[in-house]
């Protein structure tokens, strides 16, 4: 009864959505209202369980004195945010917006900037063109690469038109392939799911 | 000076618009040197305000409209189909059950449920896609120029190789093994071209961060003395090595 009342309740609502798209009609349509509401609401206390395990992870650390100071900055600092959106609203101009232009967009930025140096360290002690199939990606990424900055255009006047070749053709051909693969897995995924064949989802 | 006044004048002024992106930028950066408390600092200031950042706009955006709005006016004007809204909450709740080990498979009941909803959903929906990106190939093949032209055929060709790679029903030997190695091929090219896209993505963050830099020079170069005076303590007086032993455990 653990699993076979909820992989029912999932055969339903799937044959109950997977209906309305072919029949048209007021019970599908309530129907989906009624399912899509259950999403809705599922988003509402997913975001309470969000704070809720925020909320008890910091608990502990601070009463265990698990890095207790960085705990308490985090928490003060979402308290902060709830607090300037709270009082002084989210839109712009207010506090609120000025603390996200001025502390979280420099913070974002910055972090995601200083991967440039990991990357280009890695990629200088990785890179190396033992094959060919590494070789074409050496030199598929050095001409994308080239072709982004004036560098490129200024050392030879085909290195932008060959950077655009390489990211509308094989690239292209290549990210296609893999999403199709995804899809093909979504579809497998989602029938195993229909038919209560995939049950990884659920708990003993 | 009312209270809201108050809160304006702490967050909206020069200080705060000139130094604090400053002193963000050189907090986070001062981890190309060492791990250290400002970068610690920063990070988990930024966690925070991410944090703060998200609920705030998501209270607006989906639990107001979605929960606390049709709530009240529940107690206004009760209609039947509002207990909807009661049952999709207290089954959404078992959710909790998730953080109780022995109680866990009480939450079955709604990840059942979402999972069946999501499989009916996005069944049509990826066939859909699938059919969508094949039409999307099935286009005239002269394109005007010899350029174009070879774009479409290597697309075509391309994918349909790199697909073949991922087909594991027969041994890739003969044709098909020859043209899942064009596959592999067509893939590193692309591998190789998101690499690049991504350093080029990231490099001109860190442009963009030199630019702030560069335009508050009495900001930047403050803050830099101060952060790199504070490293040279730390590490000189208080900072104390972790000792690891043979495993590589602390």
């Amino acid at each position: 009864m653990k699993k076979e009342i909820p992989i029912l309740l999932g055969l339903i609502a799937a044959i109950l959505w997977y209906g309305e798209f072919f029949i048209a009609g007021m019970f599908f349509d309530n129907m989906k209202m009624f399912f899509s509401d259950g999403m809705k609401i599922g988003g509402v206390v997913g975001i309470m369980i969000g704070a809720y395990s925020v909320g008890r992870q910091n608990y502990f650390k601070i009463k265990y004195n698990n890095e207790r100071y960085y705990a308490i900055l985090r928490v003060s600092m979402i308290f902060l945010m709830i607090f300037l959106g709270w009082a002084r609203g989210t839109s712009l101009g207010t506090p609120f917006s000025s603390v996200f232009f001025n502390v979280y967009i420099p913070f974002q930025a910055t972090v995601f900037a200083l991967l440039a140096f990991y990357i280009a360290s890695a990629a200088y002690r990785s890179f190396k063109a033992k094959s060919i199939e590494s070789a074409v990606l050496l030199i598929a990424s050095v001409f994308v690469m080239l072709s982004k900055i004036t560098l490129g255009e200024a050392m030879w006047d085909k290195i932008p038109v060959i950077g655009e070749w390489i990211v509308d053709a094989p690239s292209s051909a290549g990210r296609r392939a893999i999403i199709f693969g995804g899809y093909l897995g979504m579809i497998t995924m989602m029938i195993r799911i229909f038919f209560g064949l995939e049950r990884s989802h659920l708990s003993e | 000076m009312d209270f809201n006044s108050i809160i304006d004048a702490i967050f909206i002024n020069d200080f705060f618009t000139n130094w604090v992106p400053v002193i963000a930028t050189l907090m986070i950066m001062s981890f190309l040197y060492r791990d250290n408390p400002l970068f610690k600092i920063g990070e988990n200031i930024f966690i925070g305000i991410a944090l703060g950042y998200m609920w705030t706009l998501l209270w607006d955006i989906s639990v107001k409209p979605f929960f606390i709005m049709p709530l009240t006016d529940m107690f206004v004007e009760f209609h039947l189909s509002d207990l909807t809204i009661i049952f999709w909450f207290l089954l959404a709740s078992t959710m909790l059950f998730r953080f109780n080990r022995k109680k866990a498979w009480v939450a079955n009941y709604y990840f059942g449920f979402i999972f069946g909803y999501m499989a009916g959903m996005q069944i049509p929906i990826q066939v859909q896609n699938i059919l969508m990106q094949s039409t999307s190939l099935m286009e005239n093949v002269n394109k005007g120029s010899f350029y174009e032209t070879s774009k479409w055929i290597v697309l075509v060709f391309g994918t349909f190789s790199a697909l073949m790679y991922f087909f594991f029903s027969k041994p890739h030997k003969g044709i098909l093994g020859k043209t899942a190695r064009v596959g592999i091929v067509i893939m590193m090219i692309f591998f190789g071209a998101a690499f690049g896209s991504t350093v080029m993505g990231r490099v001109s963050l860190f442009i963009d961060r030199s630019i702030l830099l560069v335009a508050h020079p009495f900001e930047s170069m403050v803050s830099a003395g101060v952060i790199i005076v504070f490293l040279i303590v730390y590490f000189k007086f208080f900072h104390k090595e972790r000792e690891f032993n043979d495993e590589g455990v602390l």
